[in-house]
């Protein structure tokens, strides 16, 4: 359910008001880019993506019938991002790498220091790579709930599917991630890698 | 029951239901399954859910996005938003342009315009075979009602026949002159004065039959159609087909010296066509064959058509079938697209 400033907004915007609407995209708009960021990996491709969500959401405010809002609209965004995948699936010369820049997939230490930030960073980079062979479909199951934060409810609201297919999609993300993260144990943190010397032995 | 109790107490918890307790979701099985099945299962699930627990702790602990800049819309975006249309308005059909030009309904229109195209060609060939059916039935039943009408006219008139009368002499001509086969043609055309100038007098005697046949005549009306019918000039070599009493009866007045049409009555059931004709060229044969022959030889073949039923090739309907199913499928697929979004 939107909660009652969303409602207010939202009654206010399809008043005509746009400022109303604005505060809703100012809510909004970190996890709409962060959503596309991570599913597209391309910041020029994802701010475009969000940008045209919002517009797409604001010209089709009057068929939002209740409801998570915050669904409605990330659902808009994740359709965007799967069109935008499909073509660049069709189109392969035209492949995101070229002007793909390193989502921040640092991992936020509570004692930071040069050691452990470069190896958070070779860390991101490696759960970039094991993220960008996923499916979509399990990408954005694993964005949602592990990087976002969604529910399980959210997460089938945004991705349309039922529950059982979000816990799905999930598990053989979260598999995958799983065995790829314990093949390179030297770039787990220290707190983890106890874990994958116990998954060797 | 025992199968409960083995399913819970020693089964593997799958992955996904591990995946599921690492965050409590909906349906995750319960703590004390969970550790009463790692104290029996040993060291491996415990593993596995150590490994789902360090991944998830991972991904959460990834930094969150900032955006680059504000999304805000602004007064010039609205004004450019495209045909002008208002707040609210229903979307666009998945924009057409952005979609490189064709729309997201366009299979699914032109799968069902194809399957309309092959259900109109289907039920025009449907109804074809099913009116040529009825025809060809039609046709055979006409002809054998003809046939046992001119076979007992036949019989009635075997003995002017046998005397040489002008009516046997006068009517033969006339079934060369309705199906000029290449071979006769020829023939044909020196004798078609005669066959013009004899044929009202076939007709006419025939109209006026001699007292005894009057008299059978007399007695069953309808017999006085079937002489008619068999005088009459066919204009085609398939209504001479259809029509087998023509033949059978020019056979049966055909005179001496001139060619005559013998029906190929091999008994095979087939329709009569100008092929099944042969010429008799020697005048003893066609003498012969102008005599009358006792009744029972010359028994009627009462099935001279054969009725083929529909002839609709498997291949329609397989095809049709297909194409209706893709042209569902891909309606259900672009409804269900156009449902899940917004």
């Amino acid at each position: 359910m939107s909660t009652p400033v969303e409602q207010t907004l939202i009654e206010q915007s399809r008043a005509g008001d746009l400022d109303s609407f604005n505060a809703i995209v100012e809510m909004y708009q970190g996890q709409v880019y962060a959503v596309a960021l991570r599913m597209v990996r391309d910041a020029a491709l994802a701010e475009d993506l969000a940008q045209e969500a919002f517009i797409s959401a604001y010209r089709n405010l009057n068929q939002y019938r209740g409801g998570s809002f915050k669904s409605w609209l990330l659902r808009i965004a994740r359709n965007a991002t799967l069109d935008a995948l499909r073509k660049s699936q069709r189109r392969p010369a035209e492949s995101l790498d070229e002007n793909i820049i390193a989502f921040e997939a640092e991992l936020v230490s509570p004692e930071p220091n040069p050691a452990e930030a470069a190896l958070n960073t070779e860390l991101g980079d490696h759960i970039k790579e094991v993220m960008a062979d996923l499916h979509p479909d399990q990408r954005m199951a694993l964005v949602l709930i592990d990087v976002e934060g969604f529910s399980y409810e959210e997460a089938a609201r945004t991705m349309a599917v039922s529950i059982g297919t979000v816990k799905s999609r999930l598990s053989r993300a979260r598999g995958r991630m799983r065995e790829a993260l314990l093949a390179d144990p030297e770039l787990l943190p220290s707190q983890f890698r106890q874990v994958s010397e116990g998954a060797e032995q | 029951m025992i199968f409960r109790w083995l399913s819970r107490d020693r089964g593997h918890l799958s992955r996904e239901e591990l995946s599921t307790y690492v965050d409590g979701g909906p349906g995750a099985p319960s703590e004390a399954r969970v550790q009463a099945h790692l104290d029996a299962c040993g060291a491996s699930c415990a593993v596995e859910l150590a490994g789902l627990r360090t991944t998830v702790a991972i991904l959460r602990s990834i930094a969150p996005v900032e955006p680059p800049r504000s999304f805000a819309l602004t007064a010039q975006m609205v004004a450019d938003l495209p045909d002008g249309k208002p707040l609210g308005s229903p979307p666009p059909m998945r924009d057409a342009a952005r979609r490189g030009g064709i729309p997201v309904y366009a299979p699914a229109a032109a799968a069902i315009a194809a399957a309309v195209v092959f259900a109109l060609v289907l039920v025009g060939n449907l109804a074809g075979a099913i009116e040529q059916s009825g025809a060809t039935a039609r046709d055979a039943s006409s002809a054998t009602v003809a046939f046992s009408q001119a076979v007992e006219l036949e019989t009635v008139l075997e003995a002017p026949v046998a005397a040489g009368a002008p009516v046997a002499e006068s009517a033969a001509p006339v079934a060369p002159a309705a199906t000029p086969a290449p071979e006769i043609e020829v023939a044909v055309e020196t004798e078609r004065e005669t066959v013009i100038t004899e044929s009202a007098a076939v007709a006419e005697s025939k109209v006026a039959p001699e007292p005894e046949i009057e008299s059978l005549v007399t007695d069953e009306p309808e017999d006085l159609e079937a002489p008619a019918r068999a005088a009459a000039v066919p204009e085609s070599a398939d209504e001479l087909a259809a029509a087998p009493s023509l033949a059978a009866e020019a056979e049966t007045l055909a005179p001496l010296g001139t060619p005559q049409l013998l029906p190929d009555s091999g008994g095979d059931g087939e329709a009569v066509t100008t092929q099944d004709f042969e010429i008799a060229e020697d005048p003893a044969a066609a003498q012969s064959a102008a005599a009358p022959e006792p009744a029972a030889d010359r028994a009627p073949q009462p099935v001279l058509v054969e009725d083929d039923g529909l002839d609709l090739p498997v291949w329609q309907i397989l095809l049709g079938t297909g194409l209706a199913a893709i042209a569902l499928a891909l309606a259900a697929l672009a409804a269900a697209r156009r449902a899940r979004r917004i």
